[in-house]
């Protein structure tokens, strides 16, 4: 049995991070399948913008390096607001999920897992290639990591019911 | 018995309920004799298969 407020280490979350994640109703409005699809889509715009800034010679140009950071800085709320938006199940550990969310957590990481192997490859050849700058290239690469199964989650799960009124 | 209560006394999450409902979740074996015990129908009187068109 799961201790008062036990830390995940794999997870890097806490058991009342998690329970309160899960049954919190003050983001729901992030929770339709819309909000959540336009969440995703405006993420891996910023996502694109902050890869193309890497191909920028940003030592020559502080407006583009400081356009890169804000981009940055961007990719980290966006990636909070998005586990947010699905209620973090991306992040759960299995003691705090039920069958269901176990299930769709799994199935999540099987096309995360999938669709990782591009933006690495890319990172990687465009490394090799030397036509990118590693500074930017490597935060859009870290980012694409951490929120691809949120991202993945964020598109394909469906809207939230409300819970109807008792009778 | 509210959706929420219906969850705690079988061990999910309100929402997985909410799916149940609607039919977009299949449960566990486990999770369905759980649900019928604490509604006190049976089985086949909450969950069945959808007919096959032939």
């Amino acid at each position: 049995m799961a201790s008062k407020n036990k830390f995940y280490w794999i997870e890097g979350v806490t058991k009342n991070e998690v329970t309160s994640s899960l049954n919190d109703p003050r983001w729901n409005p992030l929770r339709t399948r819309r909000v959540r699809r336009a969440l995703v889509i405006t993420y891996v715009g910023v996502l694109l913008a902050v890869t193309t800034v890497s191909f920028v010679d940003t030592q020559s140009n502080v407006w583009v390096s400081a356009a890169g950071l804000a981009g940055a800085l961007l990719l980290m709320i966006g990636y909070l607001v998005v586990r947010t938006s699905v209620r973090n199940l991306a992040d759960a550990p299995d003691e705090l999920l039920d069958e269901r969310q176990i299930a769709v957590r799994n199935e999540v990481y099987l096309h995360a897992y999938r669709l990782s192997s591009i933006p690495v490859l890319l990172a990687i050849a465009f490394y090799l290639l030397d036509v990118a700058s590693p500074e930017f290239l490597w935060i859009s690469m870290a980012m694409t990591m951490a929120a691809l199964p949120s991202l993945v989650m964020g598109w394909n799960l469906p809207g939230e019911s409300p819970e109807p009124a008792p009778h | 018995m509210s959706r929420r209560e219906l969850a705690d006394r079988v061990g999910v999450h309100y929402q997985t309920i909410g799916y149940l409902e609607r039919g977009e979740y299949n449960p566990s074996l486990v999770l369905a004799f759980r649900i019928s015990q604490v509604l006190g129908e049976p089985l086949d009187a909450l969950f069945y298969l959808p007919e096959e068109n032939k």
